[in-house]
């Protein structure tokens, strides 16, 4: 009996080992350290306060989106719409506001927008069947054209009598000096990986995307489940629109346009599978802040900024590829 | 007939001595197969006698591991696909391989389609489709090359199968299961057709459960029990029960263990259920706490698609279903687990289990509420509960948490049934409990089964395995074409009564037998 615990101990700590080192997020976090490093000591800019807090403020939009688009990856789904859901929440916000209601109401305003978007994209999907990349794909559209509808096409930087509280939620930094875009991001990252590893909610998104199917079979209820993991998709969009606009001080209604590709990029990197059933929270954050250190390193380097595609796309290429290889050496 | 009584000195195709081994199975073993130029040969066997494997090596999909396959005398000791087709050997499928959203000429010709262009190398649609309508008249077809798949029936579909075999200049069209889905004058149509491609000299294997169309349209019948040979029948001798003598006539194991107390009151009552692949047949069946049940019949008799109806995958059309006395409204799976209603899957691997999760996470799946207080999921309470049904199943792994795509076939079932037993079951429902599972495991899962049942389970197990149904159930219900062709109860347990049943006759002599008619 002894033995037998000893080998199950020794299998689990086994298990535990392989299990980090084949998977693709740890690969992502190496490259991003090295990438740190190596910027450090090749540049005089990188490791400033100032470039390090530009870095991680400016990935946070991308990440928070990539949180709630990982889910709908779990499930093997996909929502284009965040760009432009992201930017109709924004103008909700900025509209309610500058109409001069308060910071609650704009807030309650766009999350309700975001709900109801959710709502619909999800509805279409688990009920009617449609396919994910249609539905939303078509709320792309729709939802920048309503962003154009409720403002006039006009930016908008005038936020009524709340102006102030609104700019200091998205651009200032309540604790340690750290940005309050980030607090939020890692709050959520947290909730992410909470919900993902520890409740019913998060084990039946696993199982959705691993064998809807079987789910389905076992008593999973897998439609609501599936309206729920869009929903939370575009509320991740809509609380990025809000910190961002707080940050930025305006919106225009092309802010978060071709978002929707680097907040995919992002998942995808840290190891969500579009297939369904893999992804972390963790892996949503780190493939974000590649894609920036990336995007970052390269300006510092002095290269032409066309080329940031290029080093973003092989990127993505290459994390999967890392994944490919595993998987081709498993089947073997 | 004269042709193929001419034939015998050149055999078209022969078979000498073939055997295949899987891992532990002996599929096939000791085959002589000739076929003559122009010969209908039927060849019939119970499921899992071994036909679709023979089928597998003259189609080139599996290599036989014994034996020699000769064409026109060249011997050769496996085929590729490319060889076989090459060899004039074509397949009509029981579910027809047809692009759907294709036109009939691109079904026919996929893949080898008359070119013109030069480097361009573009379809020429005009030559294809006069090659095609010559084909499309010849079988009598009522339809077009430029008719879309889509829109054919299972009998037109049948047809451009068979036209692209002639296509190829097929020498020998293996039909496997031809006639189970056609109606009465589609089938005479079918052997019309058989008839012609005999006259033209194509041989014709024929594969059938349908007994009186292999009377009807063979020259000879070869019969399989157990990956044997064990009757050649000539024209003459082609009759219905001659046919069933041989495809039974083995002894029984005895898989049976009795129900330790008479079977208790009625859990599951079905009663004029539809379902949407036989519309005008009505299912009524009443299921008691206590036994197991069994449902024969052939594939496609409508046995799974009943199951699913009552477990509320597929809607059904019509007909009502209670459990334990209280009328059952079941639009979902859920609708049914959460009335103690559950199914083990015939697929397991598609339908039952999510294989990239662990055990343990597989069998708290149905569960999770009792492990997920205030939504979240207790990891030791579900390792235990895991643990707990690992050692009451003697689910072989090193560890709960091991993932399950890593068990064989049956410690994979038997997570598939832990998943359920660690709930309150009323009624289980065993969709082929024991299909793909070695041997040992499977006297496992009949004594589980029967534990279940001695526990006051109502147990419907559907099965195509005659052994399995004879030995393990109290009760046999056999299906024939959506409806209960008839219900045996143990003492009129025989192969032959079954067997009778599944094929759609009526018993001479009716022992303790009671129809419901359906319709």
């Amino acid at each position: 009996m002894a033995t037998t615990i000893d080998q199950t101990i020794a299998q689990k700590q086994h298990s535990w080992l392989t299990s980090i080192t084949n998977s693709q997020t740890f690969w992502v976090v190496i490259a991003v350290i090295l990438a740190c490093v190596f910027l450090s000591f090749a540049t005089e800019s990188f490791a400033t306060s100032k470039n390090l807090y530009n870095i991680t403020r400016n990935f946070t939009f991308v990440a928070i989106i990539a949180l709630g688009m990982t889910l709908v990856i779990i499930t093997g789904g996909i929502d284009l719409s965040v760009g432009s859901v992201l930017c109709l929440c924004s103008m909700v916000l900025a509209v309610t506001m500058n109409a001069g209601y308060g910071i609650e109401i704009g807030i309650l305003a766009a999350l309700g927008t975001a709900i109801v978007v959710g709502l619909f994209n999800g509805i279409l999907i688990a009920y009617l069947g449609f396919p994910p990349f249609v539905v939303t794909l078509g709320m792309l559209s729709v939802a920048r054209s309503l962003a154009m509808v409720a403002s006039n096409n006009t930016v908008v930087f005038q936020f009524g009598p709340d102006h102030d509280l609104l700019l200091a939620l998205g651009g200032g930094a309540w604790l340690w000096g750290i940005a309050n875009p980030v607090l939020y991001m890692i709050a959520l990252a947290l909730l992410t990986g909470f919900v993902l590893r520890w409740t019913r909610f998060g084990r039946h998104v696993f199982a959705i995307g691993g064998n809807e199917h079987a789910a389905r079979l076992t008593g999973v209820p897998v439609r609501p489940i599936k309206v729920a993991v869009y929903v939370i998709s575009a509320l991740t969009a809509g609380i990025a629109g809000i910190v961002q606009t707080g940050w930025l001080g305006a919106v225009t209604t092309n802010i978060g346009a071709g978002m929707e590709l680097q907040v995919i990029a992002a998942a995808v990197i840290g190891g969500a599978n579009l297939a369904g059933g893999i992804g972390t929270a963790f892996g949503a954050l780190v493939g974000a802040a590649l894609i920036e250190v990336i995007r970052n390193s390269l300006g510092l380097l002095g290269i032409n900024a066309f080329w940031q595609g290029t080093f973003i796309g092989g990127a993505i290429i290459l994390a999967v590829l890392f994944d490919r290889i595993r998987n081709i050496r498993q089947s073997e | 007939m004269s042709a193929a009584q001419a034939a015998p000195a050149a055999p078209f195709l022969d078979l000498v001595d073939i055997g295949k081994t899987y891992p532990g199975v002996v599929a096939l073993s000791g085959v002589n197969l000739s076929v003559a130029p122009g010969e209908v040969i039927g060849l019939v066997g119970e499921n899992g006698a071994g036909k679709s494997t023979l089928m597998k090596i003259l189609g080139g999909v599996t290599a036989p591991t014994q034996g020699a396959i000769r064409i026109d005398g060249a011997e050769r000791i496996a085929m590729s696909v490319k060889d076989a087709t090459k060899a004039g050997i074509a397949f009509v499928h029981q579910e027809l391989n047809l692009f759907d959203n294709l036109d009939v000429a691109a079904n026919v010709f996929i893949g080898r389609e008359p070119r013109f262009g030069g480097i361009l190398n573009l379809i020429d649609t005009p030559a294809l489709h006069h090659r095609v309508t010559p084909l499309l008249r010849r079988l009598g077809a009522d339809f077009g090359p430029s008719t879309p798949v889509a829109g054919l029936s299972l009998a037109q579909r049948q047809l451009v199968e068979i036209a692209k075999a002639l296509s190829l200049e097929a020498r020998l069209v293996i039909m496997d299961e031809p006639t189970s889905s056609l109606t009465a004058s589609e089938t005479a149509r079918l052997l019309e057709v058989i008839a012609d491609l005999k006259a033209h000299g194509v041989s014709v294997i024929f594969i059938s459960h349908r007994l009186q169309e292999v009377e009807r349209c063979a020259d000879r019948v070869v019969v399989l029990r157990d990956g044997k040979v064990v009757g050649r029948l000539n024209r003459d001798q082609i009759q219905h029960d001659a046919m069933i003598r041989l495809m039974i006539g083995r002894d029984l194991k005895s898989l049976y263990i009795p129900p330790a107390a008479p079977p208790r009151e009625v859990a599951l009552d079905l009663a004029e259920i539809r379902t949407a692949v036989f519309p005008r047949q009505t299912v009524t069946l009443a299921l008691r706490a206590g036994e197991i049940l069994g449902l024969a019949g052939l594939v496609g008799s409508g046995r799974t698609e009943l199951a699913r109806a009552i477990f509320g995958i597929d809607r059904r059309l019509g007909g009502r279903i209670t459990l334990c006395g209280q009328d059952l409204d079941i639009a979902e799976p859920r609708d049914a687990i959460s009335r103690g209603l559950y199914l083990i899957p015939e697929d397991r691997k598609q339908c039952g289990l999510v294989l990239d999760f662990s055990v343990a996470e597989n069998i708290s799946l149905a569960s999770l509420p009792s492990y997920a207080r205030a939504a979240l999921v207790q990891d030791d309470a579900e390792a235990r509960s895991a643990e707990r049904q690992k050692a009451s199943l003697k689910i072989k792994v090193p560890s709960v948490a091991t993932q399950t795509s890593s068990l064989s076939g049956g410690n994979q079932q038997k997570v598939v049934l832990a998943k359920w037993l660690s709930m309150r079951p009323k009624v289980i429902i065993f969709d082929e409990p024991t299909r793909g599972i070695d041997v040992g495991a499977k006297g496992e899962i009949y004594e589980l089964m029967r534990g279940l049942a001695d526990a006051g389970v109502a147990i419907l197990m559907i099965s195509s395995d005659m052994e399995e149904v004879i030995g393990v159930s109290d009760r046999i219900a056999v299906m024939h074409e959506g409806r209960i062709s008839g219900i045996l109860e143990r003492s009129a347990f025989s192969e032959d009564r079954v067997l009778q049943l599944a094929v759609g006759r009526s018993l001479q002599e009716p022992p303790a037998m009671k129809v419901a008619m359906g319709g």
